[in-house]
């Protein structure tokens, strides 16, 4: 059998079961086709978070010629690429499609919402009594060797996912340092960094003075290992306290017109944000969007949701691109699951979509993913994978793959648990076809 | 700038030099006594010897004030007030120390404080992995609860919780066996045997594991109508059916008895000291953080007090002759010479042997406070308690302030201070599981966070006292954090660095209040 073979037999899966089934043959039988890995040009991640899960059909994957029970009576408009088409609610990102690619046939199959974050976050399977760490807290570790920062390696805009611990069993130096605050308000306060009101540099180094002379019990108990570790810790973080580190936060040193190309809102200050982390350095960001799971009024909330979301992914796009920072930065963009492609119109939904795990749609940007192309076939509805199932862990293997991290590697964790970075991969394969040369 | 940072301590330690030098002895009075710790009891011989051994020497006794301090951590999960510590100073009886264990084990803060520890065993979380759900979550932690508030037999409770049948919302203890990410037998057997056995089975060989698991092949799990409501059951045995224990003997379970049964009269069996020893090893690490053979508490390679050292089969064969009472394995604890030896290393000791004395108990272990006592501490000092809440469905919860957070009962409710401070994921309900690791994270929201400095902006216990003389704030103020007075050369420290006027002068208090806060002798068990 030859991996075109093995394709046409996938075409008929719909599932990670299905692809699962696969991927526990030896990989002998295909890996010689495999590409060698690409180069690793990504420095830093941002992923955008669409919580709740976005509706493939008003999103990347429209079907414009379905019945009105399956597209809503909505539309699908061209792009800068020929022959692509998005959704009419993304008119901004449709004139960028060239630095982005589409994945029409992202695939697993848990449709609740902690189930199949935790897939899409860790690549594996919920049970077996671990947690395992987030594709942030994985990145975060192997990059922070040459990570200089005073910013934690991951950070959150602005609020977490919660639900599971995204270090997982990873050294908590790995978790996210979650912003808070909000970055549209008059001042961006992100806890712990900026300081809060009233207290001058001045006054903040009389008491790091005192605290250093006071320190009565830290001298009779000198020489103990973990008192040594509390004063190390306590310079790592003096370093943040009195630096620069808030600058990165100070979202005023922005042109106002800057400001507005990503929107003023929440949402769209957080991708200015992101950007202003990607060029400190920060190895991984996740931006968490709110409120896409709209069991309810889909249509009406996507108006809202979607002008906004279209505004800002477009400015990060163009905005990294013309810093020539695309070429180093991986945007990825979905959420946990799709949407049911057939609207419930009935009350109490009126025009609602649920859960939909088995096709949905992802966009990938820059740090080596190429542009202008589209992964995957879904049906006529945008119910079904037809061609090119892409699996949660073969996602998170080409983000890692980009940034230089074998998903087959082993995951150095400090419970000395022998795990590779990611199960194997799935016969249909990580996205060699996005990598560019 | 920066010059001048690194350069004025530097400045400064020079100016304090003569005075620091004298000083040595002084600080380390504060913290313990000048004569070793009294052996008292047979277990405290038992330690004197395991120390003979290793050639360390008697330990010397924590001063008062730090005895004080750390038995109301240990046991309540609080500190002292200014009111108890200055009683208890002032108090000249010569078995003050005993009183004030009796007044703590008895009173409401001790099942408070060690149904949150508990409950990090037995898994009490509503949501992902272990998905209990909210209701099951508040029954399974009031039968715990309630249990250590009437201080019943350990075994009873256990073994009630080993052989449970029925609704998760109507028979509590049915949780036990929900609480659980992997439900097969083999998963089921795992969490047995770190619970019961204080093991962790992964290290066994196969078929010893294969063994532990057929104890539990017959536990079923159903839903009824109502939502979200489980039922566990057990699948009668139709023929006979020959098993092996963990000690190697064989059990016959006959047609509509319970597996479970054979296993739960071997754990609890008084020759066997299954129970006993797991439990006794476990509250050992809860109070000095790594557990009587030097593990995490919960890690013994085989059931039963073998691999213990000679004081922990000790308080094994105690805890187990004392009808398995938890408060008075607690108060055997707390009156033993390593509780109540010096956290202080002894002078001009190897780095090796320092490690030695903290491995083998000849010194109280450092360690950094739990994430919900120090939220309690925070809570109660500022008079501004954190207020918790859950929006996982039905039923909504809103947690009143006043109660304390060590209350808690869902794991899946928690904060940014909670987590940060590694309150336990409760998943697997390994001991290892809580994090007391000190980092620069955690440091950094001590220093600068901004949900601290609203808290601490006016404390009460400050607050009331800002009109008089400075001495007396010194002392008021070292009571409330630290539950001690200040030295003569800490007040005198602090009398030149009072400035003289203005805004400073008015924050100088505030000041003290963020370095105290910010110090080791705050955030540390010592």
């Amino acid at each position: 059998m030859n991996r075109r073979d093995f394709l046409k037999t996938f075409a008929t899966f719909s599932t990670l079961g299905a692809v699962a089934h696969f991927a526990g043959r030896p990989l002998s039988a295909w890996a010689e086709k495999a590409a060698p890995p690409p180069r690793p040009r990504a420095k830093s991640v941002i992923e955008v978070w669409v919580w709740g899960g976005p509706s493939q059909l008003e999103t990347f994957d429209p079907k414009p010629g379905a019945p009105r029970d399956y597209n809503g009576g909505f539309k699908a408009i061209p792009t800068n690429v020929p022959g692509i088409e998005i959704s009419e609610f993304f008119p901004l990102l449709a004139q960028h499609a060239d630095k982005y690619s589409l994945i029409r046939t992202m695939t697993h199959p848990h449709p609740g919402h902690e189930t199949a974050t935790y897939l899409m976050q860790t690549g594996r399977n919920p049970g077996g009594g671990r947690v395992f760490p987030a594709i942030g807290a994985v990145i975060a570790m192997f990059k922070a060797e040459n990570y200089r920062g005073d910013i934690p390696p991951y950070v959150i805009l602005t609020v977490p996912k919660g639900r599971f611990s995204e270090v997982g069993f990873l050294n908590e130096r790995y978790s996210p340092l979650v912003t808070g605050g909000n970055p549209a308000a008059e001042k961006f306060i992100v806890d712990g960094i900026v300081p809060p009101g009233g207290l001058s540099r001045e006054a903040l180094q009389k008491r790091f003075g005192l605290l250093e002379q006071l320190d009565t019990f830290g001298r009779a108990a000198a020489g103990m290992e973990e008192l040594k570790r509390f004063d190390e810790a306590g310079i790592g973080a003096r370093r943040v306290v009195e630096g620069d580190a808030a600058k990165v936060f100070d979202l005023a040193l922005e042109p106002k017109a800057m400001r507005e190309r990503y929107g003023m809102t929440t949402l769209g200050q957080s991708f200015l944000t992101a950007r202003r982390l990607v060029e400190a350095g920060v190895p991984y960001i996740t931006i968490n969007a709110q409120g896409w799971d709209t069991h309810k009024r889909h249509f009406e909330t996507m108006k809202t949701k979607a002008a906004e979301m279209d505004k800002a992914t477009s400015a990060l796009i163009s905005d990294l691109h013309e810093r020539g920072l695309l070429d180093s930065t991986i945007i990825w963009w979905t959420g946990e699951f799709g949407r049911t492609p057939k609207v419930d119109w009935d009350a109490p939904w009126n025009g609602g979509r649920n859960h939909y795990p088995h096709c949905f749609s992802c966009l990938v940007a820059g740090g080596g993913f190429a542009g202008g192309k589209v992964v995957g076939e879904s049906d006529e509805f945008a119910a079904k994978v037809v061609s090119r199932p892409v699996s949660p862990q073969d996602m998170l293997g080409s983000i890692y793959e980009l940034c230089g991290i074998d998903p087959d590697g082993k995951l150095p964790n400090p419970i000395g648990l022998d795990v590779p970075v990611l199960p194997p991969e799935s016969a249909a394969g990580r996205l060699r076809e996005l990598y560019r040369s | 700038m920066r010059s001048i940072t690194v350069l004025l301590p530097l400045l400064l330690a020079a100016l304090f030099l003569p005075v620091q030098a004298a000083e040595g002895k002084t600080e380390r009075s504060l913290f313990e006594k000048e004569t070793p710790v009294p052996l008292r009891t047979p277990l405290d011989q038992r330690f004197a010897e395991s120390w003979h051994h290793a050639s360390l020497a008697i330990p010397r006794e924590a001063s008062d004030a730090v005895q004080l301090r750390r038995v109301h951590l240990a046991l309540a999960g609080r500190l002292p007030t200014p009111q108890e510590a200055e009683a208890y100073f002032r108090d000249t009886v010569p078995d003050k120390y005993e009183k004030m264990v009796d007044r703590l084990l008895n009173s409401p803060d001790f099942p408070a404080f060690w149904s949150m520890k508990w409950a990090d065993v037995l898994r009490i979380k509503s949501e992902f992995p272990i998905n209990l759900w909210p209701n099951a979550v508040y029954a399974y932690h009031r039968l715990l609860y309630h249990s250590l508030s009437r201080n019943e037999p350990m075994d009873r409770l256990f073994r009630h919780l080993l052989l449970a049948t029925g609704s998760n919302f109507r028979d509590p203890e049915a949780n036990f066996l929900r609480a659980a990410a992997d439900r097969t037998p083999r998963g089921l057997s795992r969490n047995i045997a770190l619970t019961l056995f204080g093991c962790r089975t992964e290290q066994w060989p196969e078929k010893d594991q294969q063994a532990l698991e057929a104890f539990f092949s017959q536990i079923r799990y159903k839903k009824t109508w109502e939502w979200k409501e489980e039922i566990v059951f057990v699948q009668p045995e139709t023929a006979p059916v020959s098993l092996t224990l963990p000690n190697g003997s064989a059990v016959t379970i006959q047609p509509g008895e319970d597996r479970r049964t054979a296993l739960a009269d071997y754990v609890f069996d008084p020759r066997e000291q299954v129970f006993a020893a797991a439990t006794v090893n476990r509250t050992w690490c809860w109070f000095f953080g790594h557990g009587l053979n030097g593990g995490s508490g919960d890690d013994l390679p085989r059931p039963g007090p073998d691999a213990l050292p000679e004081p922990g089969k000790l308080l094994t064969q105690q805890f187990s002759e004392d009808g398995y009472d938890f408060r008075e394995l607690c108060r055997r604890i707390v009156l033993s010479a390593p509780f109540r030896a010096s956290a202080l290393p002894r002078e001009n000791l190897e780095p090796q042997h320092l490690e030695k004395a903290e491995h083998m108990f000849a010194q109280f272990p450092l360690r950094r406070l739990d994430a919900e006592v120090l939220d309690d501490m925070i809570g109660t000092l500022s008079g501004n308690p954190s207020s918790y809440s859950s929006v996982i469905p039905e039923p909504f919860s809103f947690i009143p302030k006043e109660e304390r957070t060590v209350l808690l009962t869902d794991g899946s409710i928690s904060s940014r201070f909670l987590g940060l401070f590694g309150r336990p994921s409760r998943d697997g309900g390994g001991l290892d599981e809580r994090n007391n690791r000190i980092s620069a994270e955690q440091r950094l929201y001590l220093f600068n966070s901004g949900e601290l400095y609203r808290k601490m902006g006016r404390i009460p216990g400050v607050w009331k006292i800002r009109g008089r003389a400075l001495p007396a704030q010194l002392d008021r103020v070292y009571l409330l954090f630290y539950s001690r007075y200040p030295s003569p050369e800490e007040k005198q420290l602090l009398r030149r660095a009072y400035p003289a006027e203005g805004k400073e002068k008015a924050r100088f208090l505030q000041d003290l209040c963020w370095v105290l806060l910010n110090s080791k002798e705050f955030l540390y068990q010592h």
